[in-house]
Parts: structure tokens; C-alpha cells; sequence
């Protein structure tokens, strides 16, 4: 049941398998639980504006789900028709909040606004599809040196550069070094991915410092904490301050997704075990949903 | 079982016939549920632990990398998709570069392509009437040859996912698979008692003597005053009705066999409870317990790999069951969905969905696919194996009285698809047991490239006693090899 007091300032959220929406001040304590009907699945969640956005798929509609305060959530239909458009991931850019439309050998697209409620038209985000293999999905994303860039399946590499309305794709990326996640911090995109790998870029089009890790260490989530750069492994953690030089720490109990706020690395582990560590290394479990968690985000709620 | 409703006829029907004909549909429930009450003279007894012929098969191919072992010859440490198995390698034998070359009819999207060839190894598969046709699967033809000697000649499990038909009768037609768990347990052990066949006295002729059939029993004679029924009306029908009905009257015969079967096999079972084999065969324990229970886990599998898991592991049970109390010796399982989702499973990336994983996983050159893909259906299936592990463990556990079951079993572990992007060459293909001692483990053999899959049914019909030396398209294939045998293998 929601609980009756709104939600201000910065939280933790997370969504996943039945509608699941639930808030946390301290990445312990879980709060303001919504669910909706059984096979709804929300994988996608952000905040920004004083708002959260989530977005995932009850049968074949694609389905958004915002609040300004944990307690009344407003729902639309992100398609237009039954099964038509993959939408996911979801990001805040020029002070709205946008939804890229994944559809196999079309053009990617995005649809904006600026709550959550009210969305424009799908429009591109590129001129043409080129250098993205027909079925590649977009992925992630992150923001920095006045730019954008997304990450996506079979080394999809797109970046909007400043004062272009349009991205563009880094061509001839192989397969091989197809990044999981990234982040940006200290000046540089740092990527993650398979088997530890790992490589920055200052402008998104040139990477460079590629290194791999151990076999099995695949990276899920590359964290810029506001000291560092924190990659989160399978078995193990990678830190480094500029992409180029990296520590690795076994680590324990590593979540498959993670986010940072508030000093606290907060993760997710299925079936929805809901984790936290101060140092991305030792992770202990705070949490378990019936439900599996699929999305987290971190930022403020509306304060008024 | 669905019922084949005449939906028009050339010659008009009397109310009277109609009524008649809709009481046989309707008895046919009562039928399956009534224990019977006849014996069938002349019913053959095993003289010693008879060789069990089994079908694990899963969706989505495999990643061939992580499946097929580098080396040839004995095998050393097994690829990630198989390392659960390594304490079982010397009971198993790996099969590389076996593929299909049936066509499609061109009415058939690529998933059906693959599961029609998959068993039958058809030259030619696809669609009659809007309804999946193949040649003869294997699993049935090898339940020619030794179903007779059990009570269920075949037995076939899963599609939890409602898969595509992999099983076709000797016309070509697909087969019905059970995909509840609770359903199939009963509809082999409704009315009996598990026990453990004691084949020791069985081999030294201690079982209890057929015995004639006097008076039909009362059973017996509703099923065959449903027969002249159901044949009064078919004469009645129009030809597609007939067709229809045809079937519908297949299934009542084979119930009639059934119904004969299985009093008989209640009478031997009788004995060997005063005497049973050394083993102590259990219903599993994770069976639903009731109908709900049963439907609520079916609906999760695709969502929740937990309930996945547990689909598996009581599916793969029953099997065992079926082969420990000699119920079945042809047991099938279809198990996986290409429709599943696979959190926790799939530790890495951002996907979970086995069939958008398939696809970006594989490309015609394997390093342009989506590594992370690629990755996570290797994650699938060394899951999926883990489950076939327990299967091998548990067979190889079980004294058949101084064999194990494992011994006496050739286990298939195999996927209707070669890989996740339709792929119809090298498939995965692995032998489990020792099929009563004719079979050696511990080895990996490579064919020739392409190699007609069919080859391997004609040398596990073999096994099991078929000497036609043909299956499929084993000797028609474009791509026939080694006269259609696999040479070195048994």
C-alpha cells in the first residue's frame, strides 16, 4: 500500500516484474510500493526535473509511469499501436525526459517530454541507420563535455555533439567491443563490458586505453562516484580516476545493476534482492522483493 | 484431448447418430480415468533390463564454441555449456558437425523448419491444411520397434512455452506432448503402485502367466460398443469429417490398448511389490499438487526462472520415473521456450529474453555477433544443463540389479535448432548411457562437415533393435555420409 507521506528531495528508485515501483531516502529502507497487474514489466527508470519516470511493456503496449512524489503516479501508452516500437532506455537531455525508440532496420527515435505525461512524436535521432546492425538496440547512456553519448548492442557507439539536434555512429566498432555501460566524470566517457573490459573516450568518437579483465568479470555497471570510476564486475570491482589507470578488487555478492547517490552504491541481484555497499566491493543485501527488480535511478523528487 | 468435431458433412446426420457420436466424444474422459479391468493374452515379458531410448531436447541451439570439445578421441576437461557434467564424462559421448538439410515448403517460418526436421529429419517439411507435416520422428519410430514391451510405447513432455511440434506419427502428423507435469504423472500412474521392476525374476521367467481373455470385462465392451458407434457414424460423414474422425478413432484404439496394457501391467506389478528391485522409485518431489498449482507454474515458466527451474527438474523426474518402473522406453521431454525470460540466469548485459538473445547472439561469422548476447545464451544453456546433469546423475544412482539405469539408456541431449539464428549446422548432439553395454563413453567423435543428423537416429534405432539401417533422410540427404551410418560410435 502507498504510504501517505510524499516523497521529497533526493531518492533511490527502482521497478521491475509486476508494475513494482518503490522508493528508498537511504538505499535501505524501501517505501511507497506500487504494483499493477501481473506481466507488467517496468525496465527503465530515471529522475529528473523533480520527477520519475518509468517506463517498461504490459503485453504488447510499451507503458510510462511518472510522479512527483511516490504517491500519485500518472500512466500512458508510449505506442501509438499494439506492439509497435521497443522503447527503453530512458534518459533526461535539454530538460526533458527521453525515450528512445529501438525498432529492428528503422531509423532509432525518441520521444520527449517534459513530465512524463504529455509526449511529443517520435522523431529520429539519426539521419540514417548507418553503422548499426539492423536488429541493434540502444542501450545506455551518459552526458558530459557538452555532449551525448548512447552505447549500444554489436559496438553501437552514438553521440550528439554540441549544437547538433542529431547523433551520429561511430563506425567500425567491432562486436568484440560492445560496452555493457557507461559513465562520464573527470572530463572522459569511461566504458565497461565482457570480461573486464574497459576504455574512455573525451569526445565519444575515439577510444582509447583498452584493457581487458579476467574471464567471467563481465562489467554491468560503470559508476562514476564523483571521486572515481567504479566498474562492477562479476567476481570483481575496477576503480580508476581517469579511465587509464585501474585497481581490481575481488568482490562479493556483486549485483547485475547499480546505481550511486547519497555516498551509497545501491544494486540489484535477481530474484529482487535489493543490495547496498559503500565502496562497490562488499555488497550486503538490505532487501527482497517478491518481485524482481529490473531498474534503478537515483535523483530528487519535486520539493515545494 | 482435443476432440475432432465434424464441422460440416456432405451427408446430413440424424439427430439420433449426432447424440451417439457425441457420447463417444464425451465417454473419453471417463475412459482415461477408470482403471481397467482386462488382461490381453500373448503379452511379451522382458527377459533382461531392457536398453530405454531418451529425448532431452532444449530450445535456442547452443553457442557451439562453448559446447564442442577442442580435442577428439577421449574426452579431457569439458566445454562451460557441458562442465557440469564432468563427473559423468565417461558415460557420455560427444557428436559434433551432425546437421539438417530438409527443405522447407516454403509455408513455414524458420522456428517451424527447425522443429519439423528436428526428429524426423524429413527432406521435405511444412504445412498441410494449415497444419505442421514431417516424416515419422524418431522418438515414435523407436516406439515401433520397442513399445510394445512397456505401457506407454512413447511418452512425450514440456513445450512449456507451447513450442513448435518436433514429434510426428508415421502419416506425418504432429503428436500431442503433455506439458503439465501433475497430467502426465498421472496419466502414467494413475491406478498403479510405484515400484521398482525386479528384472532379475523376470529374467528367470518368475512372471505372473498372461491370462486369456474370457468374457470381455465391462470396460472393455464400452469401448468397443464405442467403436461400432463412432464407425456407424463415420460412414455417415463427409471425406474431411472422415479424416477427422479417423483420428479421434486412433486415439480411442490406442486408449483400448492402453486400458488392455495396463491391467496386465498391474497384474506383473503385483508381483514384483512382494519382490520388487533394488531401487525405491518416488514421485517427485516438487510435483504441483493440484491442478492450479500445476497451471500457475506452467504460466510462470517464461517468466521466472526459479519456476523455470523447477518445470525442469519435475519434468526431468518424470522421465527418470517413467524409465525406473519401465513405463515408457521412448520418453521425450521438449524443455526450455524461446520465449523465456532469464534474469539471474543471464549475468550480464541488459537483455534477458532468450529469443532477442538468439538472435543477436549469432550472425554468420561468430565474431560479428553481439558478444553480450552471445554470452548470455551460453549462460542458458550451461543452466539447461545442469538440469540434464541431474537427469544422467539420478540414472546413473539407480540399480537395476547389478546395472544402473544410466547403463541401460541412451539419452540424446540435443536442440531443435543448431543455434540461436536458425542454424541447421553442427548441431549440439550428445549421448548419454550406456545402452546395455553396446555404447562407450568418455569419447568426442567429428563427423564429417554436415553430416545428416539422421545418421545418429539410424544408430540409436539400431541399438534398440531396428535393422532397416534407414531413417529420415539419411541416405537422401544432399549431404548423405558414411551410407548413413555414423562409423565408430557403437
Amino acid at each position: 500500500m502507498p504510504e501517505e507521506v510524499p516523497l521529497t528531495g533526493a531518492v533511490f528508485a527502482a521497478a521491475g516484474e509486476n508494475g513494482l515501483r518503490v522508493f528508498s531516502v537511504d538505499g535501505v529502507r524501501w517505501t511507497h510500493q506500487q504494483l499493477d497487474r501481473e506481466g507488467m514489466l517496468l525496465n527503465h527508470a530515471c529522475i529528473d526535473g523533480g520527477r520519475c519516470l518509468v517506463v517498461g511493456k504490459f503485453g504488447g503496449d510499451s507503458v510510462a509511469w511518472s510522479t512527483t512524489d511516490g504517491i500519485s503516479w500518472t500512466q500512458n501508452k508510449l505506442n501509438t499501436q499494439a506492439y509497435a516500437g521497443k522503447f527503453g532506455p530512458v534518459f533526461s537531455a535539454d530538460g526533458q525526459f527521453q525515450v528512445i525508440a529501438n525498432d529492428d532496420g528503422a531509423i532509432p527515435g525518441v520521444r520527449t517530454s517534459p513530465d512524463g505525461t504529455v509526449w511529443a512524436p517520435r522523431k529520429p535521432l539519426m539521419a540514417e541507420r548507418k553503422g548499426l546492425k539492423h536488429d541493434a538496440g540502444l542501450r545506455r547512456f551518459a552526458r558530459g563535455n557538452n555532449r551525448l553519448v548512447i552505447i549500444g548492442d554489436y559496438g553501437a557507439r552514438l553521440v550528439r555533439q554540441p549544437d547538433r539536434a542529431l547523433f551520429e555512429a561511430v563506425l567500425g566498432v567491432p562486436a568484440k567491443e560492445t560496452l555493457v555501460d557507461i559513465a562520464f566524470g573527470n572530463g572522459v566517457f569511461v566504458g565497461g563490458g565482457m570480461h573486464g573490459l574497459r576504455m574512455r573516450s573525451e569526445d565519444g568518437f575515439t577510444w582509447t586505453d583498452i584493457v581487458n579483465g579476467e574471464e567471467g568479470e563481465h562489467i554491468n555497471a560503470m559508476i562514476w562516484d564523483g571521486r572515481q570510476f567504479v566498474g562492477i564486475g562479476q567476481g570483481a570491482t575496477y576503480r580508476s580516476v581517469d579511465g587509464k589507470a585501474w585497481t581490481r578488487e575481488p568482490n562479493e555478492n556483486a549485483p547485475t545493476n547499480a546505481v550511486f547517490g547519497a555516498g551509497i552504491f545501491v544494486g540489484i541481484l535477481w530474484p529482487g534482492k535489493q543490495l547496498i555497499s559503500k565502496d562497490g566491493i562488499h555488497w550486503s543485501q538490505v532487501h527482497e522483493f517478491p518481485q524482481h527488480v529490473l531498474a534503478l535511478a537515483y535523483g530528487s523528487l519535486h520539493k515545494s | 484431448m482435443k476432440t475432432p468435431f465434424p464441422s460440416t458433412s456432405e451427408v446430413p446426420v440424424s439427430r439420433r447418430s449426432f447424440l451417439r457420436g457425441a457420447g463417444v466424444l464425451a465417454a473419453l474422459p471417463f475412459l482415461e480415468t477408470v482403471a481397467p479391468s482386462v488382461v490381453r493374452a500373448g503379452s511379451r515379458v522382458p527377459l533382461k533390463p531392457p536398453v530405454r531410448f531418451g529425448i532431452y531436447t532444449v530450445t535456442g541451439g547452443t553457442v557451439s564454441e562453448s559446447w564442442v570439445p577442442q580435442e577428439l578421441g577421449n574426452l579431457g576437461k569439458l566445454p562451460s555449456i557441458l562442465r557440469t557434467l564432468e563427473p559423468h564424462k565417461e558415460d557420455l559421448v560427444i557428436l559434433s558437425n551432425l546437421s539438417q538439410s530438409g527443405q522447407g515448403d516454403g509455408r513455414i517460418n524458420a522456428h517451424e523448419h527447425c522443429a519439423y526436421v528436428h526428429l524426423s529429419c524429413a527432406d521435405t517439411v511444412g504445412k498441410l491444411n494449415g497444419k505442421p507435416m514431417a516424416s515419422q520422428s524418431v522418438d515414435e519410430r523407436a516406439a515401433e520397434i520397442v513399445g510394445a514391451q512397456s505401457l506407454i510405447p512413447a511418452v512425450r513432455m514440456g513445450y512449456s512455452g507451447g513450442e513448435t511440434s518436433f514429434f510426428f506419427d508415421r502419416q506425418g502428423r504432429s503428436l500431442g506432448v503433455e506439458r503439465n507435469p501433475r497430467m502426465a504423472f498421472e496419466r502414467m500412474f494413475k491406478g498403479r503402485q510405484l515400484v521398482a521392476p525386479n528384472w532379475s525374476r523376470r529374467l528367470a521367467g518368475g512372471s505372473p502367466e498372461a491370462q486369456p481373455l474370457g468374457s470381455k470385462a465391462y470396460d472393455a465392451q464400452v469401448v468397443d460398443l464405442l467403436l461400432d458407434d463412432a464407425r456407424r457414424l463415420q460412414k455417415q460423414l463427409g471425406r474431411s469429417d472422415q479424416g477427422k474422425l479417423n483420428e479421434y478413432l486412433e486415439s480411442v484404439f490406442s486408449i483400448e490398448q492402453r486400458v488392455r496394457r495396463l491391467h496386465e501391467r498391474i497384474a506383473i506389478e503385483a508381483v514384483d511389490l512382494k519382490d520388487p528391485g533394488p531401487s525405491n522409485p518416488h514421485a517427485p518431489s516438487n510435483l504441483p499438487t493440484d491442478n492450479a498449482a500445476q497451471d500457475q507454474m506452467v504460466r510462470a515458466v517464461s517468466r521466472n526462472p526459479a519456476i523455470h527451474g523447477d518445470y525442469l527438474r519435475v519434468m526431468t523426474d518424470l522421465m527418470v520415473l517413467a524409465f525406473q518402473t519401465d513405463t515408457t522406453r521412448v520418453c521425450s521431454l521438449g524443455l526450455g521456450t524461446d520465449e523465456a525470460l532469464f534474469p539471474g540466469v543471464v549475468t550480464v548485459g541488459y537483455e534477458h529474453h532468450a529469443h532477442t538473445l538468439e538472435h543477436h547472439g549469432n550472425a554468420a561469422r561468430v565474431e560479428d555477433a553481439d558478444p553480450v548476447a552471445r554470452e548470455g545464451c551460453r549462460q542458458i544453456h550451461a543452466w539447461y544443463s545442469q538440469f540434464f546433469t541431474d537427469a544422467v546423475a539420478k540414472m546413473r544412482a539407480i540399480d537395476e540389479g547389478g546395472s544402473s539405469l544410466l547403463d541401460n539408456t541412451v539419452l540424446l541431449y540435443t536442440s531443435y535448432m543448431a543455434d540461436g539464428g536458425h542454424g541447421t549446422k553442427n548441431y549440439p548432439a550428445l549421448l548419454a548411457g550406456g545402452a546395455g553395454g553396446k555404447l562407450k563413453g568418455g569419447r568426442h567423435i567429428a563427423y564429417q562437415k554436415e553430416t545428416p543428423f539422421a545418421n545418429l537416429y539410424v544408430e540409436v534405432l539400431d541399438l534398440l533393435g531396428d535393422r532397416s539401417g534407414e531413417f529420415g533422410n539419411s541416405k537422401t540427404s544432399k549431404k548423405a555420409a558414411y551410407e548413413g551410418r555414423l562409423p565408430g560410435l557403437v
